[in-house]
C-alpha cells in the first residue's frame, strides 16, 4: 500500500464521517424467467474512488457432506479466506488460478487459511480426491458485496454517495465475464430490480453419483 | 409320339434339366458351402469379438489401475483414516464404473474393497467381503509384474488389474479395480454376435465346473461343459474356449447357437431360390414347347399338303408367311407343285390327243362319247379314212403323208358343226356331230366334201384330199359307245368293199364283220381240210383264138356259209401271215390240176398271182423250184402274177428274186397294171414278160375313148419294150374285137368266160374244142 493510497483512505473517510448517515441499496434479482434468484453475487464498483474504509471479515468456506458450502464465496481483495473441513474424510483442495493457486490437503476439523489475490478476479476450486466437489470464489476490489437470498434479495450499504457500476455474477451466468453490470447513481436509499438478460448454465450437484452406503461400513 | 415337334420339345426338355440340373446342384453345393463359410465366420467373428472385448477389458483396467496407482491424491490419503480411502477409492472407481475395487497396504492386507452391486438395475456399492483380510495371493503382488488376473470376491468373478503404487521405489500399496464377469457381459457377447454366451469356471483342476453367467436362462451347467470339452452336439454350432490364469483357474467361454437359427434366413433364400428355378423351368418348358410347335408347323402343313398333291389335288399353294429355310422350302414346294401340276398337265394333253395333230385322240373321244350317250339327244358318229394315203407314203413319202393328215385335221376342226374332231389312228379321224335327221348328215358329208375340195400343193404337186367316212348314229345304231363306234368302222369297211365313199351303217354289215371274225379262226382249218378250191378264168390267144392260159383263182367253200369271194378272205389271210400258205396251196393245186390237163391232152398255161408277202418270204423261192422239180414239171407252164405295189414295197429284192424265176423260166406277168404308180424306170428294169392291164380300163372301153387311148399306147409300150399284153374285164364283143385289131395277145373276162372249176372248165373247153392241145412231141 503506498502512501498516496493512505491519504485517499483517510481523505475519503474523513468525508463518510461527515455524512455517517450512509445509504442503503436493496437489490431484487430476477433471472430470465422472471423469478426470483437465489446465492448470486451483487456488488457495487464506486466510479468515483468513493471506497470505504471499511473491511469485510474473512471469507469462511467449509467442506461439508463432501461439498463445498457456500458452493460461491466471495471476498474482498488480500483479504484472509478460511477453509474449513467440517466432514470426517480427508479433503485435497486445490486452485489452478495463476493469479490465486492453491492446494492443500485438510484433515477432518482442520482449518487451512488462505490470502486472497490483491486484484479482482473469479477462482474455480475442486478436490483432488473427490470428483464432484465443485467451488467458486469470486475476489472483488470492493466492500460492497452481498448474496442474494432465497427470495433474491440482496442490501448493500453505501458510505457515499455516487455513481457505481452495479454488477451481478454468477460463475454459471452465460454472459461476458459471467457478469451483467449496470450503472447507478447512489444519493439516497434506493430498491433496484435486476432482471438477467442471460440464462444461467445448470449447477453440476457436488454429489457422487453412488451413495455413501458402504461408507457406514468403514 | 416320334413326331418332330415331340423330338424337339423332347430336346428342349433334357436340355433344359440338365441346365437346370447343373445349376441346382451348383446352387446346392453353393447353399452348403455358404452355410459352412456362414457358420465358420460367425464363429471366428465370435470367438475374434469375445477376445478382443475381454482383452480391451483388461487392458482397460490395467490403463486405468496404473493411472490411479500414479494419482498423487490417492497416494497422500493412501495411509490416512479408512474412510477417507474408500471415498477417494470409490471416487476412482466410478471414473471407470468398475465392479469391483480394492486397495492392499504394504504388508498384504487389503485396506478397502469396494463392490458395485446391481439390484433391480440401479447399482449400490458395498464394502467388499474381503475388507481387512490379507491378499489371498500374496505371489501375484510383484511391481515387475502386476497382475492381470480373474479374481473372486465371495461369489463373484472379476476381471482384475492391480497396480503398485509407488513413492519413489518404495512400495505404498496396491490398488485394484474390476469388472465383473456376469449375466452382462454375457448379453452382452450376445447381441454383439448373435450366439449365446455361458461362462464356467472351475476353480482347482479336476473340481467340479461351476456355472458363472450365461446370456440364456435356464442353461445347463453339463451342457456348457460338453461345449468346452468339445463333445459333438447335434443341431448346434459352437465354439469354446478355456482361459487359464496361473493360479490353476480354468474359465471356460462356451459360444453357441442353434444350427436352425442361423440358417433359417439363408433356408428362406434357398426356397426363393427353388420357386425361381422350379417358375424358371416351367416357363422354359412352355417356350419350349411353343418353340417345338413353330417350328414344326410349317412342316407338318408341308406334309398335308404333300399328301394332297399324292392324292393328286393341285390347286391349293402353300402360304408362304415366313423368310426362314422352311419358308423357302415351302417356296420351293409350291415350285415343284406347279411343276408338277404343268407336267401332268402335258403327259394328260400328250394322253389325251394325238402327237401329228394335236387333235384329241381316242381316249378323249370314249369320255365325251360317255357324256353324250348319257344324254337323249341324237348324234351321228363318222369314221373317217383318207384314201390313198399308204400310196402316198410309199410314193412321196411319209412326209407329205403327215402333212396330209394334218391338213385333213385342220380342215376337218374348222367344220363349226362338228361338236368334236377326234384323231383316232394313222389316217383315221371320228366326228361327232349332233343328229337330229337324216338331212345334217347328208349336209355334214358335203360339207367335209366341199372342206376337202382344194387340193392339197406340195413342191409343185397337187393333191386332191379324199376320205371315205362310215357313219353310225345314237340312239338309232345302239346306245352303247364301243358298238356305235364299231358301226361307224363296219360302215367304213363297207365303203372299202363296195367302192363307195359314204356308207351310213346299216344292220345287214353286222353279220359280215362277225362272219369275219369266225373266218379268221375257220381260214386255218380251211388250208388243212380242203375246203378251198381252185376256178380256173380262161385267157384267150387273140390270134389264134384258142384257150392257151387260164388263171388260177382259190374259192373257200365254207361248211356254214357257202363260197367265200377271195375278196373277202385273200386280205385276211395277208393280215394274218397265212397268205405264203394259201399261195403254196394254190401252186400245188394249179400244178396238180395242169398235170391232169395234160394227161387229158389239153394243154393250158396256169397263172398264180404272187402276193407282196410272197415275194419277201425267202422260203418260197425254194418252195417254187423243189416243187416243179418234184412233179418233173416245165416252169414255162406256170406264169406268176404279181400286182405292181408287191414290187413297189422293196423293188431292188423283188426284181433280184423275179429274175430268179425267170431264169428258171416261169412266165413273169405284172397284174393289174395301170392302178398303181410303178414309173417307166421301174417297168423297165422288171424282168416281166407281160403286162395284164387292169381291167377298169377295159370295162367301159367301148364307151370311153381315153380308155382307148391308155389302153392302146399300153399296148404299143409294152410291146415295144417287148412284153405281152393280157386285158382282163372283157364283157362285150366291142372290147374283144377292138383289142384284137390292136394287137393284144391275150384277153380275159366274163365274155370269155366266167371262173370255173376245174371240170366244169374241161367240159367247157372240150364242148367248145377251142382248147390248145398238148403237143405230141411234149
Amino acid at each position: 500500500m503506498t502512501i498516496k493510497r493512505c491519504i485517499m483512505h483517510l481523505i475519503g473517510f474523513s468525508f463518510l464521517s461527515a455524512n455517517c448517515y450512509g445509504f442503503d441499496l436493496q437489490v431484487k434479482v430476477y433471472d430470465i424467467q422472471g423469478n426470483p434468484l437465489p446465492e448470486v453475487v451483487v456488488y457495487l464498483e464506486p466510479l468515483a474512488g468513493q471506497l470505504s474504509s471499511d473491511t469485510k471479515p474473512a471469507t469462511i468456506i467449509s467442506q461439508t457432506e463432501k461439498s463445498f458450502s457456500p458452493y460461491i464465496g466471495v471476498t474482498q481483495v488480500s483479504t484472509p479466506v478460511v477453509f474449513n473441513n467440517r466432514d470426517d474424510i480427508t479433503h485435497h483442495i486445490y486452485s489452478v488460478n495463476q493469479k490465486m493457486p492453491f492446494a492443500f490437503i485438510i484433515q477432518p476439523n482442520q482449518q487451512v487459511v488462505q490470502t486472497a489475490s490483491a486484484q479482482t478476479i473469479e477462482i474455480a476450486m475442486g478436490c483432488n480426491v473427490h470428483d464432484w466437489m465443485s467451488g467458486h470464489l469470486l475476489v472483488v476490489d470492493t466492500p460492497y458485496f452481498a448474496k442474494t437470498t432465497a427470495q433474491g434479495q440482496a442490501e448493500l450499504s453505501v458510505e457515499q454517495s455516487g455513481d457505481f457500476r452495479l454488477v451481478i455474477w454468477h460463475p454459471q451466468l452465460l454472459n461476458v465475464d459471467h457478469r451483467q453490470s449496470s450503472k447507478i447513481t447512489l444519493d439516497t436509499d434506493q430498491n433496484i430490480e435486476v432482471h438477467l438478460t442471460t440464462k444461467l448454465a445448470s449447477i453440476a450437484p457436488q454429489q457422487s453419483d453412488d451413495d455413501f452406503d458402504f461408507l457406514s461400513e468403514y | 409320339m416320334k413326331s418332330l415337334q415331340n423330338r424337339i420339345f423332347l430336346f428342349f426338355v433334357v436340355l433344359l434339366l440338365i441346365v437346370q440340373s447343373v445349376a441346382l446342384w451348383t446352387i446346392l453345393s453353393g447353399k452348403q458351402n455358404q452355410e459352412t463359410l456362414e457358420i465358420q465366420s460367425r464363429l471366428a467373428t465370435a470367438n475374434t469379438l469375445f477376445n478382443e472385448l475381454f482383452n480391451s477389458r483388461t487392458h482397460y483396467l490395467k490403463a486405468f489401475s496404473d493411472t490411479a496407482a500414479h494419482d498423487y491424491g490417492i497416494k497422500q490419503i493412501f495411509n490416512q483414516d479408512t474412510r477417507s480411502l474408500v471415498v477417494a477409492l470409490n471416487n476412482l472407481r466410478q471414473r471407470i464404473d468398475a465392479d469391483m475395487a480394492m486397495t492392499i497396504d504394504s504388508n498384504g492386507r487389503i485396506n478397502s474393497q469396494l463392490v458395485k452391486t446391481m439390484t433391480g438395475g440401479v447399482g449400490k456399492v458395498r464394502k467388499g467381503s474381503q475388507s481387512e483380510a490379507l491378499f489371498s495371493y500374496s505371489h501375484w503382488l510383484d511391481p515387475n509384474n502386476p497382475p492381470t488376473e480373474l479374481y473372486k470376491v465371495a461369489d463373484n468373478l472379476y476381471q482384475l488389474s492391480l497396480s503398485p503404487i509407488m513413492v519413489g521405489s518404495t512400495l505404498l500399496g496396491w490398488i485394484g479395480f474390476g469388472y465383473q464377469i456376469d449375466h452382462r457381459l454375457a448379453m452382452r457377447y450376445h447381441k454383439l454376435t448373435g450366439l449365446h454366451t455361458s461362462f464356467i469356471l472351475q476353480e482347482q483342476p479336476r473340481q467340479q465346473w461351476q456355472l458363472v453367467a450365461s446370456s440364456s436362462l435356464g442353461t445347463e451347467l453339463d451342457f456348457v461343459r460338453d461345449i468346452i470339452e468339445g463333445k459333438p452336439l447335434p443341431h448346434y454350432i459352437s465354439q469354446s474356449q478355456i482361459l487359464s490364469s496361473y493360479d490353476d483357474f480354468n474359465f471356460g467361454v462356451a459360444m453357441y447357437s442353434l444350427r436352425a437359427d442361423l440358417v433359417e434366413v439363408l433356408q428362406e433364400q434357398w426356397w426363393q431360390l427353388l420357386a425361381l428355378i422350379i417358375l424358371t423351368l416351367v416357363l422354359s418348358l412352355g417356350g419350349a414347347y411353343a418353340i417345338a410347335a413353330s417350328i414344326t408347323k410349317p412342316i407338318k402343313q408341308l406334309v398335308k399338303q404333300t399328301q394332297k398333291l399324292a392324292s393328286g389335288e393341285y390347286q391349293q399353294l402353300l402360304p408362304i408367311k415366313d423368310q426362314s429355310e422352311l419358308g423357302q422350302l415351302a417356296e420351293e414346294f409350291n415350285t415343284m407343285q406347279s411343276a408338277i401340276l404343268s407336267r401332268e398337265r402335258a403327259i394328260e394333253h400328250k394322253a389325251n390327243h394325238h402327237p401329228l395333230t394335236d387333235l384329241p385322240n381316242r381316249n378323249m373321244l370314249l369320255s365325251l362319247l360317255e357324256q353324250l350317250t348319257a344324254e337323249t339327244e341324237s348324234f351321228a358318229v363318222f369314221h373317217l379314212n383318207l384314201s390313198r394315203l399308204k400310196d402316198v407314203n410309199d410314193t412321196l413319202g411319209h412326209e407329205f403323208g403327215d402333212m396330209i393328215i394334218k391338213e385333213a385335221g385342220m380342215r376337218l376342226s374348222e367344220i363349226t358343226v362338228i361338236k368334236g374332231v377326234f384323231h383316232t389312228d394313222s389316217d383315221e379321224f371320228i366326228l361327232l356331230a349332233s343328229q337330229k335327221s337324216q338331212p345334217i348328215v347328208e349336209m355334214l358329208i358335203s360339207v367335209i366334201e366341199s372342206s376337202f375340195s382344194l387340193p392339197l400343193q406340195y413342191q409343185g404337186f397337187s393333191f386332191q384330199l379324199q376320205a371315205r367316212i362310215g357313219i353310225a348314229i345314237y340312239p338309232e345304231h345302239s346306245n352303247s359307245t364301243s358298238k356305235l363306234l364299231q358301226m361307224a368302222d363296219t360302215a367304213l369297211h363297207h365303203t372299202r368293199k363296195k367302192s363307195q365313199l359314204i356308207q351310213v351303217y346299216n344292220s345287214d354289215f353286222d353279220v359280215n364283220t362277225i362272219e369275219r371274225l369266225n373266218l379268221i379262226n375257220d381260214f386255218k382249218s380251211a388250208l388243212v381240210q380242203e375246203h378251198l378250191e381252185l376256178h380256173f378264168q380262161p385267157k384267150m390267144d387273140l390270134t389264134s383264138k384258142l384257150i392257151t392260159h387260164v388263171e388260177a383263182l382259190v374259192r373257200w367253200r365254207h361248211p356254214k356259209l357257202g363260197l367265200i369271194p377271195p375278196d373277202d378272205f385273200i386280205p385276211m389271210a395277208e393280215q394274218t401271215g397265212q397268205i405264203t400258205a394259201l399261195t403254196m396251196w394254190v401252186f400245188k393245186a394249179a400244178i396238180e390240176q395242169h398235170l391232169l390237163w395234160h394227161t387229158q391232152g389239153i394243154d393250158l398255161n396256169i397263172a398264180i398271182n404272187i402276193s407282196a408277202q410272197d415275194l419277201r418270204n425267202p422260203h418260197f423261192f425254194n418252195f417254187v423250184c423243189q416243187y416243179t422239180q418234184e412233179r418233173d414239171l416245165d416252169p414255162n407252164k406256170i406264169t406268176l402274177e404279181i400286182t405292181e405295189s408287191a414290187v413297189v414295197d422293196d423293188p431292188t429284192s423283188a426284181i433280184q428274186l423275179l429274175n430268179k424265176f425267170k431264169a428258171l423260166g416261169f412266165t413273169l406277168s405284172i397284174d393289174d397294171y395301170g392302178t398303181g404308180y410303178s414309173s417307166l424306170a421301174q417297168l423297165k428294169s422288171l424282168p416281166v414278160h407281160e403286162l395284164k392291164i387292169d381291167k377298169s380300163f377295159i370295162l367301159r372301153l367301148k364307151e370311153d375313148h381315153d380308155d382307148q387311148i391308155i389302153v392302146r399306147s399300153t399296148i404299143e409300150l409294152a410291146h415295144n419294150m417287148g412284153l405281152t399284153i393280157v386285158a382282163e374285164g372283157i364283157e362285150d364283143e366291142f372290147a374283144l374285137t377292138w383289142l384284137t385289131e390292136h394287137q393284144c395277145e391275150k384277153a380275159q373276162g366274163y365274155y370269155i368266160s366266167r371262173p370255173l372249176p376245174a371240170t366244169q372248165l374241161t367240159q367247157w373247153l372240150i364242148e367248145k374244142n377251142n382248147y390248145q392241145r398238148v403237143s405230141a412231141n411234149a
